[in-house]
């Protein structure tokens, strides 16, 4: 689903990365992923599976004692890890925006809209006062929020959460970059403003040609903007590919699970209908030996208790890490709740 | 929010011209304010009238205690200064002379109250107004400094200082400073506002006045800078973990803008209201401290008028004192606002 072609590199590209606290059992492992100029990639998965993380330490925001303890993240080919303050502060921004969940929160309560955007401006381009507020009208203008010129003035409070979140887009790609991070970005919104912002973020991806990594739990938001997907469990990466092979065809028992446990059915005819997936993710210092899923998985056999499963790719670029993958084109659908 | 100008209301009534500035939401709290204000400096006076007439005695006892009088003098002072009359009559007396802002007259001091409160004021503004500002920069620092360095040893130094200012009484504080600065060193004037009998004018007094107050100033210092050094700290942390601080640094701007203007301004909230309440503590409060650096300052006007029952005397402080209160406190209202403009004017 790649719009690259040849050999310009990924703009962003995680390979094998772990992040720990301390001395803790690592909270993501072996994760990998790639999203390249163009591309919307999808990054799904339960609530503390590390999808957050693995943005926040994409960005060099780890909070805390939490820190990347291995692997590498390579930013337009670039290795970004040991990068210092400085260095790593002019790519945010300049190379990688980042849209946050709460767009009530996520602004400066006591700072101007248009104050905000032009200091995101200033931070990156040497302009004078004139030209950054010209820009932030612009951007304004870009993210489609009316009267824009009274809105530079105004403070969040008087927004709506959908306009607030219009103005986070606004600040995130304020200096063009080449890649967006939108962490569950329309989850907070109301259903109808939800769509309103999947579909402004769709067409700044292909305006502005970027990277957009759309971290969210919610499969429907990833089938309507993404070209493939990536989903996460307890960490790591279980399953990836291009959206409709993905979604269509599951191959881990635990993105199947996802696809099943959607309120409204799911996408292939013929999945087995349940409400959840038994059992939770496991904490990082709980997570079972062998396979992470298996505790939680109906076709676990002795093997998953022992050996890792590695992340196979297959056909057309379908990776699955797991010992017996689903394939529905064969099997007979198994019952996941019992 | 703020506006002031047009002359036409919500509803589309037009208002005549003086009274166009009643019409914006500003002008009516502020008008709403002055009205609640009027309405508690009333009530204070009232009812600190009472709480003086309840102790037993009045200024001609205190008298007669150090002079012989006769019970005819002593009835002919009660009568001249309306003592006999029922409670009642004497409240109603006074309040409409203060009404006319005549706090009447101080027979101990032998001068008109008014006199004497304006005599000792700028004494106690100066205290107030420099301790405040001064306690308030420097606790701030101290706050910041220690919010910067978190779980550092900086931080722990701080907080070891801080817990040290504060668990030492200010009056310790002051004798100490005057044992080493006034006595043991010499370099400090060691009582009173000014020096006597020198006559000094212009920068001299000024200079003069400077260096008598210095040391009351630092002793009244000491414990508010530990407080706001500690709400400071606490203040900027819990800022810096909230969103926007997260957004801010997503931004790519430098960390010391993300803490200097996306969380300072936040966390001051906070510190403005802490000045409230040290600048009405203040005001008539520094008692301790003026006693110990022989200030003639409203709060030992205030002790010496309970002592001397000059009730007129005691009054006049409380409504100076109050009126301070009131309206510092609807200056920090409006700072407020300033200062976070999610506050509105409900």
């Amino acid at each position: 689903m790649s719009l690259n072609t040849g050999s310009e590199p990924p703009i962003l590209q995680i390979d094998k990365l772990r992040i720990g606290q301390g001395t803790k059992a690592p909270i993501v492992e072996q994760m990998s992923l790639e999203v390249r100029r163009g591309e919307t990639v999808g990054l799904v998965g339960e609530s503390g599976c590390g999808k957050s993380l693995t943005a926040l330490s994409v960005m060099g925001l780890l909070a805390g004692n939490l820190k990347v303890v291995g692997g590498t993240i390579r930013l337009g080919g670039e290795e970004i890890q040991g990068l210092s303050q400085r260095k790593l502060r002019r790519l945010r921004g300049e190379k990688m925006g980042m849209i946050f969940q709460e767009p009530l929160t996520a602004l400066n309560p006591v700072m101007t809209i248009g104050a905000q955007i032009a200091e995101m401006v200033r931070a990156h381009r040497d302009v004078s006062r004139k030209a950054a507020h010209e820009r932030a009208l612009e951007l304004l203008r870009l993210v489609k929020i009316p009267d824009p010129e009274e809105r530079l003035g105004e403070y969040p409070h008087q927004m709506s959460g959908g306009m607030r979140q219009r103005v986070v887009i606004a600040m995130a790609i304020a200096c063009n970059p080449a890649l967006l991070i939108a962490d569950e970005p329309t989850t907070a919104l109301d259903v109808t403003v939800q769509a309103q912002i999947l579909e402004l973020l769709a067409s700044l991806q292909r305006e502005e040609n970027l990277g957009l990594l759309m971290i969210t739990h919610d499969l429907d938001v990833v089938r309507l903007v993404a070209d493939r997907i990536v989903v996460m469990y307890a960490g790591s990466v279980v399953e990836e590919g291009a959206v409709e092979a993905v979604l269509d065809n599951p191959r881990h028992p635990y993105t199947l699970g996802l696809i099943s446990a959607r309120p409204t059915g799911s996408f292939a005819a013929g999945a087995p209908r349940l409400a959840d997936i038994r059992g939770s993710v496991p904490a990082p210092e709980d997570r079972p030996a062998g396979c992470v899923f298996r505790d939680r998985c109906p076709y676990a056999q002795e093997v998953c208790a022992t050996t890792r499963p590695m992340l196979e790719t297959g056909q057309g670029g379908h990776a699955v890490r797991c010992h017996f993958p689903v394939d529905r084109q064969t099997d007979a659908p198994k019952e996941l709740a019992q | 929010m703020t506006q002031t100008s047009g002359p036409i209301t919500g509803n589309g009534t037009k208002k005549a011209g003086p009274f166009a500035a009643l019409s914006s939401p500003l002008g009516r709290y502020i008008l709403r304010r002055l009205v609640q204000a009027l309405l508690v400096m009333v009530l204070v006076m009232v009812g600190s009238f009472f709480l003086m007439k309840l102790a037993p005695g009045d200024f001609v006892d205190v008298l007669a205690g150090t002079r012989d009088l006769t019970a005819e003098q002593t009835a002919e002072l009660r009568a001249r200064y309306g003592l006999d009359q029922p409670l009642v009559i004497q409240l109603v007396r006074y309040m409409g002379l203060l009404a006319t802002f005549d706090f009447g007259y101080s027979p101990i001091n032998a001068a008109p109250v008014t006199d004497v409160i304006l005599a000792r004021l700028p004494v106690t503004a100066i205290l107030v107004v420099a301790s405040v500002s001064l306690s308030m920069v420097i606790g701030t620092l101290f706050g910041i400094a220690a919010a910067r360095n978190a779980g550092k040893p900086v931080d722990l130094g701080i907080s070891i200082f801080m817990l040290l200012l504060y668990a030492t009484p200010s009056f310790i504080v002051a004798i100490m400073l005057i044992l080493v600065f006034g006595l043991k060193l010499g370099l400090m004037p060691i009582a009173g506002y000014e020096s006597v009998g020198m006559g000094y004018t212009g920068w001299q007094h000024i200079w003069d006045v400077t260096r008598h107050l210095t040391l009351p100033v630092v002793a009244l210092c000491t414990f508010y800078i530990a407080i706001y050094g500690r709400i400071g700290r606490a203040s900027m942390l819990e800022v810096m973990r909230l969103d926007f601080v997260r957004t801010a640094r997503a931004k790519g701007i430098s960390e010391g803008r993300v803490f200097y203007v996306h969380a300072l301004r936040n966390a001051l909230l906070p510190l403005i209201t802490m000045a409230g309440l040290q600048v009405s503590s203040l005001v008539g409060g520094a008692v301790l401290i003026e006693t110990v650096f022989g200030l003639p300052g409203m709060g030992r006007t205030a002790y010496d008028a309970v002592l001397q029952r000059d009730t007129n005397l005691l009054l006049g402080v409380i409504f100076t004192s109050s009126l301070a209160v009131v309206t510092v406190n609807f200056v920090i209202d409006m700072l407020y606002m300033v200062l976070d403009p999610r506050v509105n004017l409900k």
